[in-house]
């Protein structure tokens, strides 16, 4: 009972001393312009030489991905950051499940390692490779086709790399 | 036996196209918005020389007199011109408009000519007229005339449109013609729009959103178009207007911002304060620019963005601000994000990122309902954690009955189709939208609590106008922020802001919402704001929830706390995921 009274009052000047340390320019972005515009360039010719590369394993078990497009989304607002993805879709020979079966095969002798996977509800398979992550499954927008792409990592940016969330970039 | 079978004419002779050029109308209006940023550097020049130190006598009193009044008459002239400038943005807008109508009713012209071709065509082929041969023909024909009537209706009616849009655009620059009604306080706001501004349900006149729409509906298209031109700040911000006419009025105001503060920037005469509205303004741009090219992931095609709310001045100069995706007057299914301390009019982009990926993955793992998403910045959220505003819950409760006041005027605007509504409230905004459910009464279907320091004034999820069924709650255990609520015996002192909404005592449904990249340690930056993070737990249940199935979110256990010792959360050592079918999965990536 002592430890619980003496607690709160131990804890709250701890949260607060430790808020107000971590938090003092909690929502202001955490690179300088500069910093966000080298590191969305990097991240974006990072993730689109992986998603070629990719359509490129895909071709070999009769998946033809392109044309492959890319976009920003949203990872944080406050600090802000984006995310990098990139992708395609394809009618597989087969059945989208023994596609993404054997395109989850191939992509792990090329060095991606299935973080998950699984046929319930639909099938579908997510594979890393250093920071970036590989999403297959079936696509909501074309209904019997397979969707791959890939992801990158959240970057930091600043306001200047706002006008980046409306473009969308033909990766072929 | 003849057989007589009346095929319509063709009608009307032509399509009339409207005549104009919107683009011509948009340069002229930059031009008068140009002219008004000059107007105004007068004014501001003469208030900053109108009085000269040292010098006093009846020549400096002449002087001042002088200056202050050359000062006042441009200032007016500025805002005179502005109006103008506004009526040429809205009648361009409304060019627009005509132009779009004008070629689907060509469209329709040519598909009837086609229509009416064929069936004289079938008709001259006829070589057996038997009664069933004949009442097809006749039924043909009958449902083309049937056709070809309304088709004339709808070009009435467009050339009536026109009409008026020139009407509105000539009463604009009449009402401020010769120098005396340049002057006046109402130059160039026509008659009309004064006259039904002088009705009773007006906006600004302290009506509810309920009079405020019964006003709206009383008015002809002629009258609407007026008061949108005219009053734009007012038809803007108006609850209980449609979304669409707010942002019609909205976008008319932006666009004038953007012109003369940006013609100001141009000569270098824009202050701080300008300088801040500008942003803000050109946040806003960029956010709608991004909602409006915005594509739906089942469907491929655009909801388009929504300016609902605009006030870049606001605040200080944080700004009010408002962005939708989606249509927010048809809609199935409406979310209202609420954001958090340090959210300023320069976060508008970010947030309606946010919107779009809460769209999106609401409608991939949806039922096929239609969605929209709010971003609300309405309230003027406490600057930082220090800001002793954020300890104090005053703004929190500020933001909770402005909160409560724009969801009625959302409901007010679609009495007879109401949305399955859920407000969302992040961070500080999670407590601002717990004192709207818990004090004035929000009118929302869902309350999903994301990242919250403290449910303000519930004590438990049963205190929330929605019941204690309808209140979701999203902890991510390495969140900085979402520990601050008071739990369980201990509690933590005057840290949070309110009860832990995520503790077992609360009674609200807690979902996964694990970011797959948390860190070892709690923190602000992806524990505290990754919620709507594409292809996150949290992100796949919140979408869950907006379509209207709460009841199939992944379920945490609440944080609890023991006696004897700290809170606990259950959620600390569980692997999240990422991309997961039925846990995590929100979008396609191709």
């Amino acid at each position: 009972m002592v430890r619980a009274r003496l607690a709160a009052p131990i804890l709250a000047l701890a949260l607060t001393a430790l808020l107000g340390v971590t938090m003092s320019a909690c929502g202001d972005p955490k690179v300088s312009p500069e910093e966000g515009a080298e590191a969305t360039t990097a991240s974006r010719a990072v993730v689109e030489d992986a998603v070629r590369s990719l359509a490129d394993v895909a071709e070999g078990v009769g998946l033809d991905l392109r044309p492959l497009s890319g976009g920003w989304s949203v990872c944080t607002a406050e600090p802000p950051s984006l995310e990098y993805s990139a992708g395609g879709s394809a009618k597989p020979p087969g059945t989208t499940t023994e596609a993404i079966a054997a395109l989850t095969e191939a992509l792990e002798t090329e060095g991606w390692t299935v973080e998950n996977a699984g046929t319930e509800p639909r099938p579908y398979a997510v594979l890393v490779r250093d920071d970036l992550r590989a999403s297959l499954g079936e696509s909501r927008r074309h209904p019997g086709e397979v969707d791959a792409g890939v992801g990158g990592p959240c970057v930091d940016t600043t306001n200047e790399q706002d006008a980046l969330l409306g473009e969308t970039y033909d990766v072929s | 036996m003849s057989v007589v079978i009346e095929v319509p004419p063709s009608q009307p002779d032509r399509i009339i196209e409207p005549e104009g050029d919107p683009a011509a109308a948009d340069t002229l209006a930059t031009t008068l918005y140009t002219a008004a940023g000059r107007y105004e550097e007068v004014a501001d020049t003469a208030a900053e020389v109108w009085w000269v130190t040292g010098w006093t006598g009846d020549a400096a009193d002449a002087y001042g007199e002088a200056t202050k009044s050359a000062g006042d008459e441009h200032a007016a002239m500025a805002t005179t011109v502005q109006r103008v400038g506004r009526a040429v943005t809205a009648y361009a807008d409304t060019l627009r408009d005509l132009s779009r109508t004008y070629e689907e009713l060509v469209d329709r012209k040519v598909s009837l000519d086609g229509r009416r071709t064929a069936l004289v065509a079938d008709i001259n082929a006829v070589t057996e007229a038997t009664p069933e041969v004949v009442a097809a023909l006749r039924a043909r024909a009958s449902e083309l005339r049937g056709d070809y009537a309304e088709l004339v209706t709808d070009h009435d009616d467009l050339q009536r449109r026109v009409r008026e849009a020139e009407t509105l655009l000539r009463q604009a620059f009449e009402a401020g013609t010769s120098l005396d009604e340049a002057l006046a306080d109402d130059g160039g706001v026509p008659q009309v729009a004064r006259d039904v501004m002088d009705r009773p349900g007006a906006p600004g006149s302290g009506a509810s959103p309920e009079q405020v729409r019964d006003w709206w509906e009383g008015l002809s298209e002629a009258e609407r178009e007026a008061v949108v031109t005219a009053y734009p700040e007012r038809i803007g911000a108006a609850d209980g207007l449609p979304a669409s006419v707010r942002d019609d009025a909205n976008r008319v105001v932006l666009d004038d911002d953007l012109a003369t503060l940006g013609s100001k920037r141009d000569d270098g005469t824009l202050s701080p304060t300008e300088e801040r509205v500008l942003a803000n303004a050109e946040q806003a741009r960029q956010a709608l620019e991004d909602a409006d090219t915005f594509e739906d992931p089942i469907t491929g095609e655009r909801p388009g963005g929504l300016l609902h709310l605009y006030d870049p001045g606001a605040f200080d100069g944080d700004g009010r601000v408002a962005i939708g995706v989606g249509d927010l007057d048809t809609a199935d299914d409406v979310a209202v994000l609420t954001p958090g301390i340090t959210t300023t009019m320069d976060d508008t982009t970010s947030y309606t990122g946010q919107m779009i990926n809460l769209y999106e993955a609401t409608r991939y793992n949806g039922d096929g309902s239609s969605v929209a998403t709010l971003f609300w910045l309405g309230y003027d959220a406490p600057d930082a954690f220090y800001d002793p505003a954020t300890a104090t819950e005053g703004r929190a409760e500020d933001g909770g009955r402005r909160l409560a006041d724009m969801v009625d005027g959302l409901r007010a605007s679609r009495p007879d189709d109401p949305a399955h509504l859920t407000a969302i409230g992040h961070s500080y905004g999670s407590t601002t939208t717990s004192y709207a459910a818990g004090d004035f009464d929000l009118r929302a279907d869902d309350v999903v609590l994301i990242g919250s320091p403290g449910a303000g004034p519930a004590d438990h999820a049963d205190d929330f106008s929605v019941g204690a069924d309808n209140v979701y709650v999203g902890r991510d255990s390495r969140d900085i922020v979402a520990v601050l609520g008071d739990e369980g015996w201990v509690g933590k002192g005057p840290v949070g802001l309110g009860t832990d909404p995520s503790s077992d005592g609360f009674g609200a449904t807690r979902f996964e919402a694990e970011d797959v990249e948390r860190a070892p340690i709690r923190n602000w930056d992806d524990g505290h704001s990754s919620y709507l993070h594409h292809d996150s737990e949290s992100l796949y249940n919140i979408g869950l929830i907006v379509d209207g199935h709460g009841d199939q979110v992944n379920v945490a256990e609440h944080s609890y706390d023991p006696w004897y010792d700290f809170a606990r959360d259950p959620e600390w050592d569980r692997e999240p995921s990422s991309g997961v079918e039925g846990e995590s999965r929100t979008r396609d990536r191709g």
